[in-house]
């Protein structure tokens, strides 16, 4: 007991599950019917859903993990996995201070935020191109730095 | 002029003015009835009338069998009123500012349930006088607005604290407007026997004993 | 200039804000307003093919509390990055040209854009002795506001003092000063009261404008999505209000364990806006959070609900000492009444007439 009075115990306050994660998943799985039989992408906002801590950690265990996790680097990280259920993505954004700004579950076969677009494809081209040009020059001066 | 607007002259310049109105005219006319006196006696007076007077006061402060359904409702509003008003905790807040005395409010569900049974039982009274054909024909309208005056501060007050109908700061300033209606109709009504009653029973029970006849 | 008409997706690149930063600002943004997802992609389609908004912010008599609160985050924080989204012609604070360069800079948007431009105000505006309380550049406040809402196509109020007047309304309001709102009515305006506004209305709103239009706004004329709640509803103190558990002292065992404000003056009953679920400072803590009651900021006449540390159910004056007038002015009328209907008694006693038996029997 001596040494518990001395320790610093941090304590997770879960709130009780409201139910509302079977809710959520069976939505999901209808969505997800969708995007097998005509490609429909869907997302989820669960910021804006009365969902309690609980049920966020009882739909999260429900789900489950897939194989695919990325971190994003876009103005504060984002981590992005995709659940056993293949098509279902779990996305949280976090600000540049590590805050929670949003919560979604995207049905789709990649989330959106993660396809490179087509116009950054076009600039990374160019850009590619011009850095080969560069260090080609540099090559030929001998130049290594 | 917006919610907000109503609200703050609620709380500041129609307070003030209802609260002027009031206390002018409830001491204007307590003075007035008390100064007027007795009328000459004609006949022999028998008794001092001072044990009567009170006896009187007690009385009618005592529920009679003749109709125990409206009395119980009256017990219960006049009661239910009592509660509401001074032991509702944010109405404690106000007495205390108002008076600089304090005492603890009571807790939010006995508040609301007697403000239930008050509505419920002003309700019956009402139904009373709309449906019994003798009582129906001694109410006069200054009888049906001294009980809507009475009720619009229930009604407000119980739809504010539970977030019914327009939006808060709407009902919370309707609700303010109608005590100070409240407050205005008081010395001018026959509501005034809420400062009154004892005195004016105990001036009938004198009376009555002086002339002989004890109750 | 011409680099300004350019489509934004490209340029903002070209600073380092990648399209991924910015639908993730849109979910953010979206998540917000509380928009569908779908929203949010379609939200970063649009602000990625639109041209940069020109936009000029006019300062009135106000504290830059709201400049401040909307550009200050210790790191660049999403909701500064509405700021790429918008050309900022004209905002004093902000701008690096000063005096006539900058009178001229205004001038020329407005010749440039007009009926495209999007006004932001920010300060109330003095009507008193011909608005000489507050010119810039020699020009009123009012005037300038009239010469640049003309040609606006809609037009925000930022912070309390553009949109319901303030704290230089204040009573006594020595300057007469007004919203915006009271002098412009040909426009539509937006109200984001707030002293200060949160950052994340402040670039909700601004997104949304420049996206989807104007949208849907309350009787006051605040965005519904962040001004429909009040503080109250949204409140985590609410279960103790409901149980009547109230802290009496800002240092009592109640106000430790964390119970309901209300006595000590919380506003919040009354109060609409996002602070209780948005939160400030990046999410960490809004007033009641930390002890103390809502001042009820971004309601009009704030200033005047008889103090921050009233109770609501109290009056915003004193009425104890009217009563105290009005109870001598009382007994005087009594007695002066009672003194008439002595006079009146006396004389009906004068002319009494005893009836006897035999009076009876005359008929
Ligand atoms: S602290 Fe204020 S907003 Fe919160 S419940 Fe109490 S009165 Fe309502």
């Amino acid at each position: 007991m001596a040494q518990l009075n001395g320790m610093q115990l941090k304590i997770e306050v879960t709130e009780p599950a409201t139910g509302m994660a079977k809710a959520v998943a069976r939505e999901l799985a209808e969505h997800l019917a969708a995007l097998a039989e005509h490609g429909r992408s869907h997302q989820v906002d669960l910021t804006s859903l009365p969902m309690s801590s609980g049920d966020k950690q009882e739909l999260a265990s429900l789900l489950g993990v897939g194989e695919v996790d990325i971190t994003l680097h876009a103005m504060g990280e984002s981590h992005i996995y995709e659940t056993a259920f293949s098509g279902i993505w779990w996305v949280k954004h976090y600000s540049a201070d590590e805050q929670l700004i949003s919560e979604l579950i995207e049905i789709a076969s990649i989330p959106e935020i993660i396809k490179s677009p087509a116009a950054d494809i076009e600039l990374a081209a160019q850009a590619l191109n011009q850095l080969i040009e560069q260090t080609d020059s540099s090559f030929d001066t001998g130049d290594d730095t | 002029m917006n919610e907000i607007e109503l609200l703050n002259w609620a709380r500041g310049p129609g307070l003030t003015y209802a609260t002027i109105f009031m206390v002018f005219g409830l001491t204007l006319r307590v003075i007035e009835i008390l100064s007027l006196g007795r009328p000459k006696e004609l006949a022999e007076v028998r008794d001092s009338g001072v044990r009567d007077g009170w006896r009187m006061v007690i009385m009618r402060s005592l529920p009679e069998r003749r109709n125990w359904k409206r009395i119980t409702a009256a017990y219960l509003f006049h009661v239910g009123l009592l509660i509401v008003v001074f032991f509702f905790i944010p109405h404690t807040q106000f007495f205390r500012d108002v008076f600089g005395v304090f005492w603890n409010g009571w807790p939010n569900y006995i508040i609301d349930f007697v403000t239930v049974v008050s509505i419920a039982a002003m309700l019956y009274t009402l139904a009373q006088r709309l449906f019994d054909p003798a009582r129906r024909i001694l109410t006069t309208i200054p009888d049906y607005l001294a009980w809507l005056v009475t009720f619009l501060p229930f009604v407000t007050g119980y739809m504010a604290f539970h977030r019914l109908g327009v939006d808060y700061t709407l009902m919370l300033a309707l609700h303010i407007l109608s005590v100070e209606l409240l407050m205005i109709a008081l010395p001018i009504s026959k509501l005034t026997h809420a400062v009154t009653f004892a005195m004016s029973r105990w001036y009938l029970g004198s009376n009555n004993g002086r002339r002989g006849i004890h109750v | 200039m011409s680099q300004d008409k350019q489509v934004l997706a490209g340029e903002l690149q070209r600073h380092g804000i990648s399209r991924r930063s910015f639908l993730k600002f849109c979910t953010s943004m979206a998540s917000a307003m509380a928009l569908t997802p779908a929203a949010a992609v379609e939200m970063a389609q649009k602000l990625s093919t639109i041209r940069r908004q020109s936009v000029i912010w006019l300062s009135f008599q106000e504290c830059t509390g709201c400049t401040e609160s909307l550009t200050r985050a210790h790191k660049p924080s999403l909701e500064s990055l509405i700021f790429d989204f918008v050309s900022l012609d004209y905002h004093h604070t902000l701008q690096a040209a000063s005096g006539e360069a900058a009178e001229l800079a205004r001038e020329q948007a407005m010749h440039e854009n007009g009926g495209q431009y999007i006004l932001i105000v920010d300060g109330s505006i003095p009507l008193k002795d011909g608005g000489v309380y507050s010119t810039i550049a020699g020009i009123s406040n009012l005037d300038m506001l009239k010469d640049v809402a003309k040609d606006a196509a809609a037009i925000v109020s930022v912070g309390t003092c553009a949109s319901f007047g303030g704290l230089p309304k204040a009573d006594p309001n020595p300057t007469g000063a007004v919203a915006v709102a009271d002098i412009i009515d040909d426009k539509p305006i937006i109200n984001i009261p707030g002293c200060p506004p949160m950052p994340v209305v402040m670039s909700g709103v601004l997104a949304h404008v420049l996206t989807f239009g104007i949208p849907e706004l309350d009787a006051l004329g605040r965005p519904k999505a962040f001004f429909g709640d009040s503080i109250h509803d949204r409140c985590y103190r609410r279960p103790y209000y409901d149980r009547g558990e109230f802290a009496k002292s800002f240092d009592d065992e109640g106000a430790r364990k964390g119970w309901c404000l209300y006595e000590l003056g919380c506003k919040g009953p009354i109060t609409h806006n996002a602070c209780a679920t948005i939160k400030w400072n990046n999410g960490t803590s809004f007033p009641i959070q930390s002890g103390h009651g809502c001042i009820g900021c971004s309601e009009p006449d704030f200033w005047d609900m008889g103090g921050f540390y009233k109770p609501l159910s109290t009056g915003t004056s004193n009425p104890g000492q009217w009563a105290g007038y009005a109870l001598a002015a009382g007994a005087a009328a009594g007695l002066a009444s009672a003194a008439v209907n002595k006079a009146a008694k006396a004389k009906a006693d004068k002319v009494h007439q005893p009836v006897t038996i035999e009076d009876m029997g005359k008929k």
